[in-house]
């Protein structure tokens, strides 16, 4: 297969598209999408900053930022009962959150030939905590709900390892690269900051 | 006796999900794992009526995990449960010996008309 050569707006629409159809279907009402922007994320901007990493043919960082009352309307949605804070469970789910996020964007992606894997979710609370070592500018865009805005943020890295090899090895590699030890929690995302 | 399930997945909140919609029909959840070498574990000790299974997962993924079951009892039951991002992984798992799968996030119509066609 040829190597993959997607742009950096290409990969922010397919997770900007990924985190709408989500919420959509979580939500029963569509976000109102606003407009990209260039912006620098290394500091968390939200009260409450979900995190996934995607390696691949692609590699980057993925955020969903939002405040604490658009995270506990979402919560409500996926627990179905009322919720008041954030606690094991609810930060397991919030992370659960940026997993389908970012699952569905690795599909979108993957219909455009680009086999990506994303890591585990961790999610971080609070403004102004550190978030990712790297100074990339990410795109972003913000989506408006009823309760509140999501702002989804985009990382791009780079292209990576196995962007060169044949479709088998491409898969082959991404199995292996998902599944090694330390990729992902033995139990639940570890927050990134307290 | 009502059937009895092992409920397979790292993230909690997903265990409870199942849980929950499992348990409002009268199913037994009789077990838990966080993983799929912890699943072959207490498949081994439990012996339930069907395992769900997540895809990815630490330390054992699902598809080792459905291979490793079905080595201990080739007519294990067991219901993928993965995201639209492992459609490949889950192909893997279906050739392995799995049954039938759900899409995460999941809905309570579609993992219990796949239970109840898979196990009653």
């Amino acid at each position: 297969m040829d190597s993959v050569r997607l742009d950096k707006r290409e990969l922010a629409e397919a997770v900007i598209d990924a985190a709408s159809m989500v919420l959509t279907d979580l939500l029963k009402l569509p976000p109102r999408r606003g407009q990209m922007q260039i912006t620098p994320i290394q500091f968390t901007r939200d009260e409450l900053t979900i995190v996934t990493r995607i390696s691949g043919d692609i590699s980057g960082e993925i955020f969903l930022g939002m405040s604490k009352e658009a995270a506990l309307a979402i919560l409500r949605q996926m627990l179905r009962r009322e919720v008041t804070g954030f606690g094991r469970l609810e930060k397991s789910a919030l992370a659960e959150l940026g997993t389908l996020v970012t699952d569905t964007a690795l599909a979108l992606l993957e219909e455009r030939g680009a086999l990506c894997y994303s890591t585990w979710s961790g999610v971080v609370t609070g403004r102004e905590e550190r978030v990712t070592p790297f100074s990339e500018p990410t795109l972003a865009a913000p989506l408006s709900l009823a309760v509140g805005e999501v702002n989804v943020n985009v990382m791009f890295e780079g292209y990576a390892p196995f962007a060169w090899a044949s479709p088998e090895a491409r898969l082959a590699a991404r199995r292996s690269l998902r599944l090694s030890p330390g990729e992902r929690p033995a139990e639940e995302p570890v927050p990134l900051a307290a | 006796m009502s059937k009895s399930v092992l409920v397979t997945d790292d993230a909690l909140y997903c265990r409870m999900e199942l849980k929950n919609i499992l348990t409002s029909r009268g199913y037994r959840v009789v077990g838990e794992a966080r993983n799929g070498q912890e699943a072959v574990e207490r498949y081994r000790e439990l012996r339930p009526d069907l395992v769900t299974m997540d895809v990815v997962m630490p330390e054992m993924d699902g598809v080792a995990a459905v291979k490793k079951i079905r080595e201990i009892d080739p007519g294990a039951t067991i219901l993928m449960c993965s995201s639209m991002g492992q459609r490949s992984l889950l192909m893997e798992a279906l050739q392995a010996g799995a049954s039938d799968f759900v899409t995460k996030p999941f809905r309570d119509r579609s993992v219990l008309n796949s239970v109840r066609k898979l196990i009653g």
